[in-house]
């Protein structure tokens, strides 16, 4: 993935964590301790990661439109395979400098992720409520994601070593 | 003391002598993207042997010639 198509699903992932933490605030986010209500807790987090999961293709698609639309207005006289030529160089393929970025993003991504569970585990041990330590979990997810995003974007901008 | 390797490279000057080569026709012969060769360019990045024998490939000269190394005192 580009430099571009990282931003975009960092950014949607952010918002994505945004619209979370206020929907699962509304819900309550450290509710009442009944199975039904964990049932109903665990519902919502599954409709709210597939909704989430059908945002970023969205949001990615309509991204390579826009490309699209920006490179053919700037170059009126290119024909087609040149647009696609031009924009495939923005989106397109995956190189080892992409490799190498998101193996480095990937583990900040993991840490957080890790450090999340981890916290889960501190919130069960100090009896919390189990709808928090699943906001917990599900909300390390998410900032997992973004950190990961965000990283790539970062080491695009300011470059990347190999060791 | 360790000395760190600082890698620089002759890639934008190779590129006008090739007939003023764009970086996106530099990037589809040695199948990288252009934001690599861009970074490759800008020194952010050091790219992996194969890459480098596929530059100098492709402006046919020794990998000495695109790239060199100097050592710098890390710190």
């Amino acid at each position: 993935m580009s430099f571009g198509v990282k931003a975009v699903n960092a950014t949607a992932g952010a918002i994505l964590l945004a619209a979370y933490v206020v929907l699962a605030l509304g819900r309550g986010a450290s509710g009442p301790e009944d199975i039904d209500s964990l049932r109903s807790l665990a519902e919502f987090m599954l409709v709210f990661a597939i909704v989430g999961v059908v945002a970023i293709i969205a949001v990615n698609i309509i991204y390579r439109i826009a490309v699209c639309a920006v490179f053919a207005a700037k170059n009126k006289d290119a024909n087609d395979g040149d647009i696609e030529r031009s924009v495939s160089a923005v989106v397109g393929c995956e190189d080892e400098m992409d490799k190498l970025i998101n193996l480095k993003s990937q583990q900040i991504g993991y840490a957080c992720v890790g450090m999340g569970i981890v916290a889960t585990l501190f919130a069960f041990a100090y009896g919390d409520s189990p709808a928090l330590a699943l906001n917990i979990l599900f909300a390390s997810l998410l900032l997992g994601v973004i950190a990961e995003g965000f990283a790539s974007c970062g080491m695009y901008a300011r470059g990347v070593r190999h060791g | 003391m360790a000395e760190r390797l600082v890698i620089t490279n002759n890639i934008r000057k190779l590129r006008f002598f090739a007939d003023e080569m764009t970086q996106l026709d530099l990037a589809e012969r040695v199948n990288a993207s252009r934001q690599t060769i861009i970074a490759l360019e800008a020194g952010k990045y050091t790219p992996s042997l194969e890459l480098a024998f596929r530059i100098a490939n492709v402006f046919g000269v020794a990998v000495g010639e695109v790239f060199e190394c100097r050592a710098d005192a890390e710190g």
